[in-house]
């Protein structure tokens, strides 16, 4: 953890809310980007930082000083994003929502990059929210296997097989829209 | 030999596989190439879905949703509606806009005798303003209470002053005296702290006590807010 991390922290802990806000500030963006993977909807990815931060906030006593703030507040916004997805059931909801994240992205590629897209998209709004949790930290945040069982409280062969599922979830998905070599 | 499985190759694909040799086994082997290749081709459809821009501000408007669960004690927070999203005026000419229409509407409501539109846009007024003397609050106890004055604080009341001085003029538009009065006391330590904060500032006592008791009697959400109560 940065130095400017633990000093912010112990500040928080101590009762200095202004402290607390600077870390907001600082990891809002992290955290967002992270919750917008989870649910595919900026409003819904903005309730989830909200949250996960209050929670951070409530449970400041107990943050263990040597660990990192980061980490820590990235695991609570994990949970709270898959504690988002199974009291909202937002399965049809993500797919249409994320149809509208990628529209912009969308409207200047080909026809059959934009089926791709959105087949994507797709594939993943209906994978388990175990299974899009462990493909959403191992493909785009870049975790280990290890830690992402830590993160989801899982065993480690039980998180690759998560991935693993995923991943060939997303493939059955693009089978009939990717030529093969 | 050991059958190579497509989860061998997704292993090997986010470098997690225990066998170091696979690399060199898959690149030599043009049906194993053929296959990696191909779920290279399909996991990097993944990078082309895209996470929208939350904009710069996202940090200080996280900040700003959270203060009254802070000072409030509760730990549900609040959805905001599209209309709150407007009436955000910090940060945003758009927002800033809207809020003194609010004002306006809210005003002439009041003049026109149509009490829904204008207790509507009342009530979001003083849950703003509440939420806003919340945050005030937070910075003005710090620096009474020693707290450091750098450019953190220093930033936080140049925007705070901003609002304040929207929030001071849409209360005393709407008729709000008292509270407008407030704001107005409040300027003064805002204006040192955004200007100055190195000189030192002099929070009094008496205008901290008025802050604080406006803002825990005031903080709840906007829903639950009783319109008639004096702000």
């Amino acid at each position: 953890m940065s130095t400017e991390d633990q000093q912010l922290v112990e500040q928080a802990i101590a009762g200095d809310r202004l402290a607390f806000r600077t870390l907001v500030l600082k990891l809002s963006p992290d955290m967002f980007r992270l919750a917008c993977r989870f649910t595919g909807d900026a409003a819904a990815a903005e309730d989830v930082v909200q949250e996960a931060f209050i929670k951070a906030y409530e449970k400041l006593p107990t943050f263990k000083r040597d660990a990192s703030v980061r980490t820590w507040i990235h695991r609570i916004t994990v949970n709270t994003a898959m504690d988002h997805l199974r009291r909202e059931k937002t399965r049809d909801r993500y797919e249409r929502a994320a149809a509208d994240l990628v529209d912009d992205a969308i409207t200047e590629r080909p026809a059959d990059g934009q089926e791709i897209l959105r087949h994507t998209q797709s594939a993943m709004a209906k994978l388990t929210e175990v299974e899009r949790a462990a493909l959403t930290l191992r493909h785009f945040e870049g975790h280990s296997i290890a830690e992402i069982a830590a993160t989801l409280d899982l065993n480690p062969n039980a998180c690759k097989q998560a991935v693993f599922r995923a991943v060939r979830k997303l493939r059955v998905a693009l089978e009939p829209l990717v030529a093969t070599p | 030999m050991k059958t190579i499985t497509d989860d061998d190759l997704v292993l090997l694909y986010y470098g997690e596989h225990d066998d170091a040799a696979l690399a060199q086994q898959v690149a030599r082997d043009p049906e194993l190439s053929r296959r990696f290749e191909a779920l290279c081709r399909d996991l990097s459809q993944l990078d082309e879905l895209t996470v929208p821009d939350p904009g710069p501000d996202l940090g200080a408007r996280m900040w700003q949703r959270m203060v009254p669960e802070l000072a409030g004690g509760e730990t549900t927070p609040a959805r905001e509606s599209w209309l709150q999203r407007l009436l955000r005026p910090r940060f945003s000419l758009a927002g800033l806009a809207m809020l003194v229409l609010v004002a306006s509407m809210s005003f002439l409501a009041g003049r026109q005798a149509e009490p829904s539109l204008g207790l509507d846009a009342q009530r979001l007024l003083e849950a703003r303003i509440s939420e806003h003397l919340v945050e005030t609050e937070i910075l003005l106890t710090h620096v009474a209470n020693g707290g450091s004055t750098g450019a953190r604080e220093s930033e936080l009341a140049a925007d705070l002053l901003l609002s304040n001085r929207i929030y001071r003029r849409a209360a005393a538009t709407s008729g709000q005296g008292a509270i407008a009065d407030l704001l107005n006391a409040v300027e003064r330590p805002l204006l040192q702290l955004a200007n100055d904060p190195d000189l030192g500032v002099s929070i009094d006592d008496s205008l901290l006590f008025q802050v604080r008791a406006r803002s825990r009697r005031d903080t709840r959400h906007p829903n639950e807010t009783n319109s008639s109560q004096e702000i």
